[in-house]
């Protein structure tokens, strides 16, 4: 939860071992050819969320830390059943998010990629879980970046900024998260491809992938401000989180 | 379904490792004999396992067969046997079917396997695993994983309270509705961190983070996981071997071309049916044991 700027030599080294393997599974698609698409890809998936992890576990994260990131991650997952009566409403995306603005990048990729994890050991490990693991991850950590630089504000939005967050976290679903989650899809299908079908499986997806966006804008727009007051207070009154 | 499968009995390790492979190798030798091979034994364990659930599993993973198969003539023209054309002229071809219907078998295997996965590793397992590894993020995980069902519990009860008052998250407009829900999920919010407070007080005055710690866990790796962990590196060992010189090649257009069948080929594909029918032996001999037992009482 901390975003101390410190990073361990060890973590360092993990970082570094986990670029460099991605970048020879990339380069054993594009150079040597190697036609196992799904699984290049999936090891690029699983190697950019490592130093996350491993960064997060080498910070020796207080009690606090950890007790918060589980409460995030578990309301993360059961705010779908807030809206249960919607069908396909999925506002998981827009907790991570508002999780993301409040504890910054580190935190907010941790809920994403957790709740993640998280959902499908109660729904079903598959296939699609590292891509979900690396597509929710980055929903929290590239709005905890903008909070971060101050590109968006930390609380107290506006009506009009709650607006703009909004659309933002609306076309960041829809065209970051589900394309992203596509991919998978993208790769298991199938092994060779032509303009047609990699075009196809993205069309296929698009009515999903709006849903989901749908879901996301309107958790935020109702949920921003009362959900950023709420994590706030409890920064100031027990000093979590921070 | 406890009795039914003793592989689940084994070391979480043994079982990790035993799905990985499965899992890995199914995405990996793309062969139609190994593809046949993973596609019936990942439905033998799984009826194994889940008995009947597992036969409408499969069923209701042939559409997806279906779909699969029968989509991927039509992005892909290349093959040389015509089956027919469409839209003036586009080749559906009997190759790019024999690819599709390859591609499906694939799909529908590690779908099973995976259903297998998520019956035999359960979460407290998962988290024993990696409980070393990662000791803080297993720890989260577990939490979070306890947290979920009181939450909802949680959840239902404000749900009950405001609909009481009117505000049930389920009438009125649509607009209201979604801020209802909004409202409730506020709520529960505040009750969570104030919650988590006092869990995070707690664990720290009984000293966490002072010293590393422990784990509670009831699982032995024993003899007989040495034993299946070592038989499986084997079995895994020699179908890799095989795939590694080349036995598995196949062209599938412009018309299908396999590498012959050697030796060395029908000795990589058993034993890769071997590795992936030890956990239904386990469980047959078991169910047999059992049975021979209960006739002799």
């Amino acid at each position: 939860m901390q975003e101390r700027v410190k990073t361990s030599p060890k973590v360092l080294a993990i970082t570094v071992a986990c670029i460099a393997l991605a970048l020879a599974a990339l380069a054993s698609t594009v150079l040597l050819g190697v036609e196992n698409y799904y699984l290049v890809s999936v090891a690029i998936a699983v190697l950019t969320t490592v130093p996350f992890f491993a960064t997060f576990e080498s910070r020796k994260p207080q009690a606090r830390d950890l007790v918060v990131l589980a409460v995030v991650i578990a309301l993360a997952i059961v705010s779908r059943a807030a809206f249960f009566w919607f069908p396909d409403f999925k506002p998981i995306a827009a907790v991570i998010i508002i999780a993301g603005i409040a504890f910054g990048p580190q935190a907010g990729f941790m809920t994403g990629a957790m709740s993640m994890l998280l959902s499908n050991f109660l729904f079903g490990q598959g296939p699609w879980t590292p891509w979900q693991m690396l597509a929710f991850g980055l929903a929290g950590l590239v709005f905890g970046i903008l909070s971060q630089k101050n590109l968006i504000p930390h609380k107290d939005y506006t009506k009009k900024q709650v607006l703009l967050l909004t659309v933002g976290g609306f076309f960041f679903t829809w065209c970051v998260i589900g394309p992203l989650l596509d991919v998978c899809a993208l790769f298991l299908m199938a092994n060779d491809y032509t303009v047609e079908s990699v075009l196809a499986i993205f069309a296929s997806g698009v009515p999903v992938n709006f849903t989901r966006a749908v879901a996301t804008a309107l958790l935020l727009f109702f949920a921003t401000n009362p959900l950023l007051d709420k994590l706030e207070r409890v920064k100031v009154k027990y000093g979590m989180g921070e | 379904m406890k009795e039914q499968d003793a592989f689940s009995d084994f070391h979480p390790a043994v079982t990790f490792a035993f799905f990985a492979l499965a899992i890995l190798f199914c995405m990996f030798f793309r062969h139609p004999a190994f593809t046949a091979a993973t596609l019936l034994f990942s439905f033998l364990y799984a009826v194994s396992v889940q008995g009947v659930r597992a036969c409408k599993f499969a069923l209701a993973m042939v559409p997806v067969f279906l779909l699969v198969t029968c989509i991927n003539p039509l992005f892909n023209s290349l093959g040389k046997t015509v089956l027919f054309t469409y839209f003036g002229g586009r080749v559906y071809s009997l190759e790019a079917l024999a690819y599709g219907a390859c591609t499906g078998c694939m799909f529908v295997a590690m779908f099973i396997w995976f259903s297998s996965y998520n019956r035999v590793m359960t979460s407290d397992k998962f988290t024993y695993l990696f409980g070393g590894l990662a000791p803080a993020i297993t720890l989260t995980l577990t939490m979070a994983l306890r947290l979920v069902p009181t939450y909802l519990n949680k959840l239902s009860q404000f749900g009950h309270c405001r609909a009481s008052l009117g505000k049930s998250i389920q009438v009125g407009t649509t607009s209201e509705k979604a801020a209802h829900g909004a409202d409730l999920l506020s709520q529960l919010t505040t009750w969570a961190f104030e919650n988590a407070v006092q869990t995070a007080d707690s664990m720290k005055s009984r000293g966490y983070g002072v010293g590393k710690r422990s784990n509670f866990s009831i699982y032995h790796f024993g003899n007989r996981d040495k034993l299946l962990l070592a038989a499986m590196g084997v079995f895994a060992a020699l179908s890799i071997a095989g795939a590694a010189m080349g036995v598995q090649e196949i062209e599938f257009y412009p018309t299908i071309v396999a590498a012959p069948v050697t030796p060395l080929f029908t000795c990589s594909l058993c034993a890769y049916c071997t590795l992936l029918v030890l956990p239904t032996m386990i469980n047959v001999k078991e169910i047999v044991l059992w049975r021979s037992s209960l006739s002799r009482m």
